[in-house]
């Protein structure tokens, strides 16, 4: 029982913390909660929501269901279940069960349309964002352009996020990379003001320190080549 | 074409990053012997993880790059290979999906280059059947190799993973945004290798 309780610390300090451990949760899970459900107390509904996300990304898919069952035997019909549920499907390989997803958000959508939660997990699908407030959903589609390649939509979405959060040296790191990955000489300028920026709210952010000798570098270099070019082109006289 | 061979230390490098971030995508470059990259059969002795935030941005990418050719070219080592382990490599194992200007990068600077597709969950390797996707740098763009003649160092390798996955091992391993975030981490995992080098 002693390990029973400690666990269960254990488990809340993860939650606590945002730690993405997902491996020790699964571990965990299967070390000391998975035959005592009926003992978890109060904790057991939010761990299982904790078990069922680590599973999913562990790609334990069986863990995740069981976990899912669990939470329905208590809440058959339970909103904040069924995205779990979906997002179970989701992970999966088979293009049926993907399909699945989609159709769970959707109803819980016509049958909720404020259920935000549901919403932003469809537009995770679909990548379109409705809210502009939403600084989760900008940041994961700036992530999504990235993978896209698609650096000028990302830029902008980082933008967005800089306007929510003016003060976070990370953000204008990441605007600064964007720029840089876009190259050209008004993006390395760019991206040279930015990691100024985001080293002067963190002195201490090393990809900052790189990024300006980086952009500084390529800037030199690309001046001198406009001033070799200009010679060849223009002879002293002018 | 030529065979592949991967060393038991480059291919638990390249899993064991994979492990360490289960939700991520993360991607890595592969050292070979300088001397083997012209001949018949091509040697990957290790492997070299770089990110798991954002691999597709390239600043931070040119540092490591720089860093690594300092750090192989000392040792007789050329960097010849990408590789990516996919976050979810049963949605996005495309080549196109995965393609990175580090692996053009590659390309031009070693003549015959790779890029390796990782396909590793905890499950797959406990079942022994790791899955490598190999594709070859043929004619300025990377193509698929049909059957890839890959042959691993020894036997023990995939033994080798299991066990350092047992112990926990992936915790040990240290990527590039882990030196960024610390200095004081050491990417070259000198530590880890000694322990890898135990169990081969």
């Amino acid at each position: 029982m002693g390990n029973l309780t400690r666990d269960l610390e254990q488990l809340k300090r993860y939650r606590d913390n945002n730690d993405r451990k997902s491996r020790e949760t699964v571990q965990i899970w299967e070390e000391s909660l998975s035959s005592n459900i009926e003992n978890l107390g109060k904790e057991k509904h939010i761990v299982l929501e904790q078990v069922c996300i680590a599973a999913v990304d562990c790609f334990r898919l069986n863990i995740a269901q069981r976990c899912v069952q669990e939470l329905y035997k208590d809440f058959p019909s339970s909103s904040r279940v069924r995205i779990l549920e979906s997002m179970v499907y989701e992970a999966d390989e088979n293009v049926e069960n993907y399909n699945k997803t989609l159709q769970i958000l959707n109803d819980i959508i016509s049958q909720d349309s404020t259920n935000s939660a549901a919403k932003k997990e469809k537009n995770r699908n679909t990548e379109s964002p409705c809210f502009m407030a939403d600084v989760e959903a900008w940041q994961e589609l700036s992530e999504m352009y990235i993978n896209e390649h698609d650096y000028s939509k990302a830029a902008f979405c980082i933008e967005e996020l800089i306007l929510h959060n003016p003060h976070n040296h990370l953000l204008h790191q990441r605007y600064a990379d964007i720029k840089y990955t876009q190259g050209g000489l008004e993006n390395l300028e760019m991206a040279r003001t930015y990691y100024y920026q985001a080293l002067k709210l963190n002195p201490n952010n090393i990809r900052a320190l790189y990024g300006i000798y980086l952009t500084t570098t390529a800037l030199l270099n690309s001046q001198k080549n406009m001033t070799q070019k200009k010679e060849r082109f223009c002879p002293k006289s002018c | 074409m030529a065979s592949i061979k991967f060393s038991g230390k480059a291919f638990c490098k390249m899993l064991l990053h994979a492990l360490k971030y289960p939700h991520c995508s993360v991607n890595g470059v592969l050292l070979a012997k300088t001397s083997s990259i012209n001949s018949k059969e091509i040697e990957f002795v290790d492997a070299i993880p770089l990110f798991h935030i954002s691999i597709n941005l390239t600043p931070m990418a040119e540092i490591a790059l720089m860093q690594i050719d300092e750090f192989a070219s000392k040792r007789g080592l050329t960097i010849a290979g990408y590789y990516v382990a996919p976050e979810n490599h049963l949605k996005d194992n495309s080549l196109e999906k995965v393609h990175h200007r580090i692996a053009d990068k590659i390309a031009f600077n070693c003549n015959s280059s790779y890029l390796v597709i990782v396909k590793g969950t905890n499950t797959s390797i406990h079942m022994g059947k790791v899955a490598l996707k190999v594709a070859q740098h043929v004619d300025g763009s990377y193509k698929l190799c049909e059957k890839p003649s890959i042959s691993f160092g020894t036997d023990d390798s995939i033994n080798a993973c299991i066990t350092l996955l047992q112990s926990t091992a992936y915790n040990k391993l240290i990527d590039f945004d882990n030196h960024l975030d610390n200095l004081s981490l050491d990417w070259t995992n000198s530590d880890l290798n000694k322990e890898i080098e135990c169990l081969l």
